[in-house]
């Protein structure tokens, strides 16, 4: 409650110029709530200041800046710290949140036994210099970047190259790119650095919006795809719900409509060349074996294609003409308008039209021709040369074997059409067909202050709009792109951001918890080169991220939220994470980095009766021939829009519809099914438990201590052992009385070079036993 | 400490009336709310003491909104429904020092209702 | 986090006295000091009242429907088609910045009334037509319409912003489960991807996470790794789920408030029922034909939409307390993926009415004839609806300042409506009758039995209920 007088008491102030009272009365009301009442509304556009860390009572317990910040408001309740989690806990938990992945036995004993003062630190270090980091990092940048392998919409085609994108975000975490350059290469890498190839490739960001390649009406496409863009680096970078002010004033923000369509002026002009061919000299291993396979499908398929291309040839011209003609009147006038006549949107929508036209378009015109006898474009002479063309089409089938699985010789783009943008209008209630008056490019005045018109210098080819933006997002004095980008970061160790909603900094999302924190870490973040390893480090480094998650009931009494952090919060694993943790536990995942998303296996019911295809000649999901790619880390799994991979679909991955901004966590029946019932899992159980009797041999004890050392970094207690050895015992005498029964078939570990001295109802025991550990919280969590 | 932070309050509020122009801005509108949902709590709670606070602070501060419109004219539907708001928070605290929780709970939810009646109409861009 | 304290007082445990009696009933007067642990959080529970409905089928119509081509018949709207909305409906309106509304738009609807309450329906819906004495309407509708994703999820879980608990969870809470081999909540859809708005609209807020939703997916394999893999004998399974358990339950001594812990130890059991009895309810083979036909499964139009509703009735017949059902899209090439129908009205209502149309009036035959309909309540609702004006010139905009829903089956009166618009269909008629989400909700958890004021739980200190500080049943529908 006196939080709430406090309040009033403030508002009021400024209009009556009551304000000594008023801060008086603050001074004097008792224990304030947890949540810091003193943060104005408009906090998250004041220039980041630099914040010393404040001085507190128990000093031998800071270890980082960070530790002071957070100890302070502690004391300030008369709160203690938890004590410091294990080692072993502490690995565990570092290397899921750095990597994704457990930590080996032989990780945990290492650290254990490292006596020196700076042993914490050199773990550390050892689990940041390590490419899985960046596995690890990229998924929550991909998660923002609604990245996805294919365009959504009804058809959902394959989008080939997209993991080209990915891969640049795995290497730029990994080889801790700065992060004002990551944003200006993501947003205008095409403008800035013409001649390189991975900045190009970055711009894959903005380009990454579902698309419905079908669409009629390229006009509304166009702002569609503006739209979406402008939500997104809105979002991504500037933690705003700037997509509300698309349709009226924003009622929380003080963001204007004008204002919104003055952001989205900023990619007036963008194009996305999705096929921009691969430059000769860049191919990697992965491309070449595209290249190979492709090569092989197009000599083997080269007389069946130049047979078709013939037969479509004869009415390619009026079935160009045809298709381009059902397109919405607006995009007509542009389409048929002479290249001379053509002004940026005409340009524009002519791209578009080119960028989407394929060879399908040619043949459904040839079928409706032919078969469409009530259709003005009907033609008797169309009939055979359709028939020979289908059943060319069913020929060219047979080789679709030969058909690489995966891969491109490509890599997708945004560029523009040179240096004069199409205009953009404010569109009334956010309808495309109500354009109102004219903007040019500006950010809105709540984030700039008065500093709304950039400096926008064209270059040879564009219109500099974007470069100009990336700067300004860049700039160390934007007062909202460091914070963002700390708070969540900071949202990734400790489940909740400084500011909770790590999406919305706006007056609807709630105000930070430590905002002294938040600025310092903003600050030493700018400070630091915008190095993303350096925060990370400082936050594994911390007091904090140390201590234990042992529920304690005087917090659970003084702040049920836990957001002072007195208590570590534990954590149910991410999708990625539990696939990949099982698949490492196993032993069985392969260390490949980057290259073409793959296709492991599916449940055979995934498919059954979905008639699309990729719009490459396949299915929506056709599992690879590669038994290697089955063992991926989940980063590099093909991520169908409207397929969620089955095995982790039900762990709440992230949405790539739009930005995805924190991991929910859920928990359903059918995340059990999952991990207890899929052939997969239990696969890799058998695997796992090949594992440990390689490296122990059969003691039995030997082997429960390896197993749960594997997977929770720590060995079994006593009660946790004798249920283990009990459960062993009834369960060998369940697998026994299956013997009399018609099917007797177990599942034996795998992985074993020496399977002679393996009792097989022993050992199908111990395959259950490792299922029903790997399926625990103890794994699933971290604590 | 509550009674000091509530006459705080009431000065605060006497003196802004009097002063030139009250800004009715989302801060009190805000606290408002928050107001509204502990008292609601409070009384599910059946906490006289909270809920007779609860309901008092948002008595004041209706006579504000009140206030606000009769000034600004041209607002008729937002004084009647500030002032039956205000006769609301009346009533629950009777309601509440009687124990009559039920009735109390009632009458919280009819004045929700007139706070959402009143931004149907009034509410911001 | 929510604390055992919390936990202990809101089940009416550990803390007993006068001032909880209020809180759900029935489970009162045990204090041991581990109770949460020894009691089912999702054993059935006492309501407050005896209960009219057992079950509740929440049809949401994704997208907005326009209610004004399907249920409220305006002639206004054909007569003022093409001119200016004029000014005097408008009032209370804050529409958008610049700029007029836009021109009256009529689609190419026919109206005719139908039963013996002579109920309008349009020609988009000849199949519910028929079944017009069963429906209760609600034609003063209104909501806060912002985007599609914050008025659904209000309508789900009366917040605007994500963290409350969604209207089934509560219900999940507040009676617990009638069948404990299946989930008390299920989510159905018949999209190609779970519906945008995602699962925070089946959340379970700040309640314990085991009374969220459980969403099964369309199509032929609902739920996907639902039997056990061969090689693991029933025995072995029930050792392996004993030994989870048993760990479970050890490691969860350090977090003895952690509901989600708890939550995910319990998922497991139901799993385990759900192995065997989940796969007969989903299952639509042993059904005959004629009941297919009923549903529309026999036609790509509406095969998916009513293999949902068939399902939902299966699930209404094994005890499932909240089935919510999202509307997606038909199966086949169709670029209409919901009802919201910005452009080309006549198209997007065309493919979606017709979809929704058959199944909707098979489920309610099906409930009646399987006397089901007695202990069931039917509710098609949606998170707002468009406007008497058009947009793009054959669409209409997003409307939520007066729009129909209805309920039907138990508890309510049926061939009877509630409320009514302006002349255009645009406004609630009488303000005092307007029916918020708050409102819809008091009035279906009343129908289960449950005082909405009374349906609490303390959360961080603050006793929450359903309908946040709003709610008011509607008692003029009630029968």
């Amino acid at each position: 409650m006196k939080k709430k007088i406090l309040y009033l008491a403030v508002a009021l102030s400024f209009s009556a110029g009551l304000g000594t009272a008023s801060f008086a009365l603050a001074a004097e009301s008792e224990a304030p709530a947890p949540a810091a009442t003193k943060v104005p509304n408009n906090w998250a556009y004041k220039p980041v200041q630099s914040v010393t860390a404040p001085t507190v009572k128990n000093e031998k317990w800071v270890k980082t800046p960070i530790d002071a910040f957070i100890l302070a408001k502690l004391e300030e309740k008369g709160l203690q710290p938890s004590p410091e989690a294990s080692r072993a806990t502490f690995l565990r938990r570092a290397t899921l949140d750095a990597w994704g992945l457990l930590p080996t036995p032989e990780e945990v004993e290492n650290f254990e036994n490292d006596r020196s003062p700076n042993a914490y630190q050199t773990v550390v270090d050892r689990l940041l210099a390590s490419p899985h980091y960046g596995e690890r990092q990229a998924r929550s940048w991909l998660d923002l970047a609604r990245y996805a392998d294919s365009a959504g919409f009804q058809n959902d085609q394959t989008r080939p190259n997209n993991w080209r994108y990915r891969d640049y975000v795995i290497q730029a975490f990994n080889e801790d790119k700065p992060f004002d350059q990551f944003i200006r290469e993501q947003i205008a890498g095409d403008e800035l650095w013409p001649d390189k190839l991975d900045t190009k490739i970055a711009t894959g960001f903005l380009a990454g919006y579902p698309d419905n390649y079908n669409s009629r009406d390229l006009v509304q496409r166009k702002y569609q795809i503006e739209t979406d863009i402008t939500d997104l680096v809105g979002e991504t970078f500037l933690a705003s719900t700037i997509g509300c002010a698309r349709c009226h004033n924003h009622k929380i923000d003080k963001i204007s409509q004008k204002e919104y369509f003055q952001l989205q002026a900023f990619f007036a002009n963008v194009v996305v060349n999705e096929k921009a061919p691969l430059p000769k000299g860049s191919e990697l291993p992965a491309d070449k074996i595209y290249a190979e396979q492709q090569a092989a499908y197009q000599a083997a398929t080269k007389d069946i294609r130049a047979k078709q291309k013939a037969i479509l040839d004869t009415v390619r011209e009026k079935g160009r003409k045809y298709h381009n003609e059902r397109y919405l009147t607006d995009s007509r006038d542009s389409i048929f308008k002479p290249e001379k006549d053509w002004t940026p949107l005409d340009k524009w929508v002519n791209y578009r039209t080119n960028a989407v036209a394929s060879e399908r378009d040619i043949s459904a015109y040839l079928k409706d021709s032919a078969e469409n006898k009530k259709s003005k474009e009907y033609d008797p002479a169309n009939e055979a040369r359709w028939a020979e063309y289908e059943k060319l089409t069913a020929e060219l089938k047979k080789f679709d074997h030969l058909r690489p699985g995966k891969g491109s010789s490509t890599y997708t783009a945004v560029s523009e059409l040179g240096t004069e943008a199409p205009e953009t209008r404010v569109r009334f209630t956010g309808i495309h067909e109500k354009p109102l008056e004219a903007v040019e490019p500006a950010v809105p005045a709540l984030w700039s202050g008065n500093n709304t018109k950039l400096n926008i210098v064209p270059t040879a080819t564009s219109t500099g709009r974007r470069t100009a933006l990336a700067n300004w997002i860049a700039s160390p004095e934007n007062p909202l792109t460091a914070r963002v980008y700390v708070n969540r970061a900071w949202g990734q160790f400790f489940a909740k951001g400084i500011a909770e909603n790590p999406g919305d900094f706006g007056r609807a999302g709630p105000k930070p918890t430590h905002p002294e924190l938040l600025d310092y870490l903003a600050d030493n973040f700018v400070k630091n080169g915008w190095s993303t390893k350096q925060l990370h480090r400082e936050i594994l480094l911390s007091n904090v991220y140390r201590q234990a998650s042992a529920e304690r009931e005087d917090i659970i009494k003084a702040d049920p939220d836990n957001s002072l952090l007195a208590v570590y919060p534990r954590k149910r694993l991410e999708a990625e994470e539990i696939r990949d943790a099982l698949l490492y536990a196993s032993g069985k995942l392969d260390g490949t980095i980057g290259g073409p998303a793959v296709f492991p296996q599916v449940p055979s019911n995934l498919t059954a009766g979905n008639t699309l295809n990729n719009g490459g000649g396949g299915g929506l999901w056709e599992t690879s021939k590669d038994v290697k790619d089955f063992n991926r880390r989940s980063i590099y799994t093909f991520i169908r829009r409207s397929l969620p991979y089955p095995l982790t679909a039900s762990f709440d991955p992230a949405d790539p519809s739009h930005p995805h901004h924190k991991r929910d966590v859920t928990t359903t029946p059918l995340q059990a099914l999952t991990l207890f019932n899929s052939d997969i899992v239990v696969g890799w159980s058998q695997a796992l438990a090949g594992r440990v009797i390689s490296d122990v041999g059969n003691d039995e004890g030997a082997q429960l201590d390896r197993l749960y050392q594997i997977l929770f970094s720590r060995k079994p207690d006593r009660t946790e052992k004798a249920a283990l050895k009990d459960f062993l015992k009834k369960e060998e005498k369940a697998i026994q009385a299956k013997a009399w029964t018609d099917k007797y078939e177990i599942a034996v570990p795998t992985g074993l070079e020496d399977t002679q001295r393996l009792d097989p109802i022993k050992s199908a025991a111990f395959v259950d036993l490792v299922h029903a550990v790997s399926n625990s919280n103890d794994f699933a969590y971290r604590f | 400490m509550r009674k000091l932070a509530l006459l705080g309050l009431f000065t605060l509020i006497a003196a802004s009336i009097n002063a030139q122009e009250v800004e009715m801005d989302m801060d009190l509108m805000q606290t408002i709310e928050d107001t509204n949902k502990s008292l609601s709590s409070n009384i599910a709670l059946q906490r006289v003491e909270a809920s007779t606070t609860d309901a008092k602070e948002l008595t004041a501060m209706f006579e504000i909104v009140e206030a606000h419109f009769i000034k600004k004219g041209d607002a008729e539907n937002a004084v009647t429904l500030s002032k039956k708001s205000k006769d609301l928070t009346i009533d629950i605290v009777k309601f509440v020092s009687d124990k009559k929780f039920d009735d109390a709970s009632n009458s919280a939810t009819e004045l929700s209702r007139a706070c959402r009646s009143c931004h149907t109409f009034y509410k911001k861009e | 986090m929510t604390s055992r304290r919390d936990f202990l007082v809101n089940t009416g445990l550990g803390l007993g006295g006068a001032a909880l009696s209020g809180f759900i009933p029935g489970v009162g007067g045990i204090s041991a000091a581990y109770a949460a642990d020894l009691v089912d959080p999702l054993a059935p529970k006492q309501s407050h009242f005896p209960a009219k409905v057992k079950s509740v089928i929440w049809l949401h119509q994704n997208g907005a429907p326009s209610t004004i081509d399907l249920y409220d018949y305006k002639p206004d709207i054909v007569k003022l088609a093409g001119t200016e909305v004029p000014a005097s409906f408008l009032s209370g309106i804050k529409t958008s910045t610049q700029g007029g509304v836009g021109k009256v738009f009529a689609s190419s609807r026919s109206w005719k009334q139908y039963g013996e309450s002579g109920a309008w329906f349009s020609d988009l819906l000849p199949n519910l037509a028929q079944h017009a004495d069963k429906l209760t309407f609600i034609k003063s509708s209104v909501t806060i319409g912002a985007t599609h994703d914050i008025s659904i999820l209000k309508l789900n879980t009366g917040d605007l912003n994500p963290g409350r608990p969604s209207l089934g969870a509560w219900i999940s809470y507040a009676l617990g489960t009638a069948n404990p081999d299946l989930p008390p909540y299920v989510v159905l859809y018949n999209g190609k991807s779970e519906p945008r708005a995602g699962s925070v609209n089946w959340n379970s807020g700040f309640l314990p996470a085991v009374y969220q939703g459980t969403a099964f997916r369309p199509g032929s394999s609902p739920i996907y790794y639902l039997e056990r893999p061969e090689l693991r004998a029933a025995q072995q399974q029930r050792n392996s789920l004993d030994l989870l358990k048993h760990l479970n339950q050890v490691g969860s001594n350090k977090h003895p408030s952690d509901t989600e812990l708890k939550a995910r130890l319990r998922s497991y059991e139901l799993a385990d029922r759900m192995q065997v009895s989940a796969p007969e309810a989903v299952d639509l083979s042993k059904e005959s034909d004629a009941t297919k036909d009923l549903y529309g499964l026999n036609d790509t139009a509406t095969a998916s939409y009513g293999t949902t509703l068939l399902r939902a009735r299966r699930l209404v017949e094994r005890g499932v307390r909240f089935i919510q059902v999202v509307t997606g899209e038909p199966e086949g090439d169709t670029d209409v993926t919901s009802w919201d129908a910005h452009d080309d009205l006549d198209k997007n209502h065309g493919v979606m009415a017709k979809m929704v149309d058959k199944p909707i009036a098979g489920l309610l035959a099906d409930l009646k004839s399987r006397g089901l309909l007695d202990s069931t309540l039917v509710v098609w609702t949606s998170e707002f609806s468009r406007t008497p004006w058009g947009e793009s010139g054959t669409g209409r905009d997003h409307n939520p300042w007066g729009y129909t829903q209805w309920l039907a089956g138990a508890g309510v009166k049926p061939g009877f409506t509630y409320g009514e618009t302006d002349a255009l269909g645009l406004q609630v008629a009488d303000k005092e009758k307007a029916v918020d989400t708050y409102d819809l909700h008091a009035t279906v958890l009343q129908l289960l039995g449950l005082d909405h004021l009374k349906t609490t739980y303390l959360n961080n200190g603050r006793s929450e209920r359903p309908t946040v500080v709003y709610g008011k049943v509607i008692k003029d529908i009630l029968a």
